[in-house]
């Protein structure tokens, strides 16, 4: 946290809101599963760390089932790539943040033994994007202003597609302010690799000026 | 799943693993989780639930809100009108005063300060009843108008519907209010009390000037007229007379003064023979009364009795007196007379 022109290591910003605007939470990813699936067989949950995949280290199996060299694994690839976890019929993401030395995947969130991963396939970022944004009140009128939290693996792929100044493009005309992020907040659940955001709306009708 | 191509041992021993791990998993899935796992699972789980809770609670928070925003509209209009009220009560030349459902609601400061010893009593929520009977109780009413207020309210089977709608009282100190009631629409009672102090002084005024009028009028005709009057308290004491009493009479300006004796004159009369007698009783009709007066000391007797006594004038002129009986108890004389001058 940026305070009084130093930074500060485990502290936080919390934001309590009133206003007469009405308003509604957004929140949206652009990935659906593939058939690939792995089980995670050895972690450390405490340090969201993956040591082991089917039985073989973590980084090596994720490599071979994405189709690229170990060594080649890099943030980008995670971005494109990541791992769903199924809860219903509801998919999250669990972004992995690096490949550790010892042949492990560090996770961005919380993890563990166990657990059935399926291998995430991205849709075109900017279209859902587009179409995560393009919400109304009940009037049917857009947002006067959106304030959007994007998880920096977003940005990455983006940024990898050369997609910026579309992304700037739908930003703006969705008319969004906001930050990247490092995993997002949406009704009460951490996750990553989303658009997480507040759309604010005029005051409804009969609240006060 | 596992890479085909390692050798089957090894691929054993990897679905071995994942075996172990997803038993190990399921076992655990029936306990009490407390991972940063199972909290985000947790999470997803009560999210539906926390959802509709939200859209519930916001929903509600937003009738909450509308509601009372809507109140706050109602306070401040109603601020505003009791200010407007406030500021209209005090530019009032006279008393205000509002009773609801019998109670009073608000007054101004002319309403609560008209009668002092009513003043304590003035509060909100005082019953107009009992408002009504502190007013005619008060001290600070005429002691007339009190007398009247009491009897009133003795008769009073107190209806509300027949209480008089407006009544004037007067204070002591000679100030003088009307006061109006009137029945709203909605059920309420509004008092007001309005000063005609001046307009009751006026009245007075104009009555005392037309009075005054009246009697110069009368003065004039009585001054000019033929007979000679006077009048006598019962005391036997002069009154009033006009002009011409004396003059038909010859009797100097000192004894015609108000409080001259009856007697005083009737021995000036006989003395200087302004009368002379004619017919048996005449003179003696005169002298007799005032020795009547004395001798008896009876009122009824002080003045002589009704009936005309004639009497000669020595200049020469013919007079006759007639006395009457008034109803104060006072006599008056009239002397008929006609100037019997030389050239009749």
């Amino acid at each position: 946290m940026l305070h009084d022109g130093a930074f500060h290591g485990g502290a936080a910003l919390l934001l309590l809101l009133e206003t007469d605007l009405s308003f509604r939470g957004l929140g949206f990813d652009h990935f659906r599963p593939t058939g690939k699936r792995m089980v995670v067989t050895h972690a450390v949950p405490e340090e969201r760390l993956v040591l082991e995949i089917n039985g073989s280290p973590a980084a090596q199996e994720y490599a071979r089932l994405v189709g690229v060299p170990v060594d080649d694994l890099s943030p980008i690839v995670f971005a494109e790539n990541p791992v769903l976890v199924r809860n219903g019929n509801i998919y999250h993401v669990r972004a992995i943040q690096k490949k550790d030395d010892d042949g492990g995947l560090t996770f961005f969130s919380a993890i563990d033994n166990g657990l059935l991963l399926t291998l995430g396939q991205g849709m075109e970022i900017i279209h859902t994007l587009d179409s995560g944004l393009s919400v109304c009140d009940e009037t049917g009128e857009p947002p006067d202003i959106v304030l959007g939290f994007d998880c920096y693996l977003r940005k990455l792929e983006i940024e990898h597609k050369g997609l910026e100044a579309a992304a700037s493009e739908a930003f703006r005309a969705h008319r969004l302010v906001g930050f990247n992020t490092y995993g997002e907040q949406h009704l009460g659940v951490h996750v990553n690799q989303t658009f997480v955001g507040i759309a604010f709306f005029r005051p409804r009708r009969g609240a006060p000026p | 799943m596992i890479d085909p191509e390692e050798p089957l041992e090894v691929q054993v021993a990897k679905q071995a693993r994942i075996i172990e791990a997803l038993i190990s998993r399921t076992e655990r899935g029936h306990e009490v989780g407390g991972s940063a796992y199972s909290l985000f699972q947790s999470a997803i789980a009560l999210r539906a639930a926390v959802w509709e809770k939200t859209k519930d609670l916001e929903q509600a928070l937003d009738t909450l809100g509308r509601a009372s925003t809507e109140l706050e509209h109602a306070q401040r209009s109603q601020e505003r009108m009791q200010k407007t009220l406030a500021d209209a009560m005090i530019a009032m030349e006279g008393g205000f005063a509002l009773f609801s459902e019998g109670h009073l609601q608000v007054c101004n400061d002319l309403f609560r300060h008209l009668l002092p010893d009513v003043e304590p009593l003035i509060e909100p929520g005082l019953a107009f009843d009992d408002y009504v009977r502190a007013v005619e109780a008060s001290r600070y009413l005429s002691p007339r108008d009190r007398k009247r207020a009491q009897g009133a309210a003795g008769r009073r089977a107190s209806p509300r519907h027949l209480r008089p709608a407006s009544k004037v009282v007067a204070l002591r100190n000679d100030r003088w209010f009307q006061i109006s009631c009137r029945q709203t629409t909605s059920g309420n009672i509004v008092v007001l009390q309005t000063e005609i102090t001046d307009i009751v002084r006026q009245n007075r005024r104009e009555k005392d000037r037309l009075i005054d009028q009246h009697a110069q009028l009368l003065q004039a005709a009585f001054d000019h007229m033929p007979l000679g009057v006077c009048t006598f308290s019962a005391a036997g004491e002069l009154l009033v007379r006009n002009e011409s009493f004396g003059e038909l009479l010859g009797v100097p300006l000192p004894l015609l003064e108000k409080g001259t004796g009856f007697r005083r004159i009737v021995d000036y009369v006989e003395r200087f023979e302004v009368l002379l007698p004619q017919g048996v009783d005449a003179g003696r009709g005169l002298g007799g009364l005032g020795q009547g007066t004395q001798a008896q000391g009876h009122r009824s007797r002080t003045l002589p009795p009704p009936g005309p006594n004639r009497a000669r004038h020595a200049d020469p002129c013919a007079s006759r007196w007639r006395p009457h009986r008034l109803h104060h108890g006072c006599h008056g004389r009239d002397r008929g007379g006609r100037g019997a001058s030389a050239d009749q």
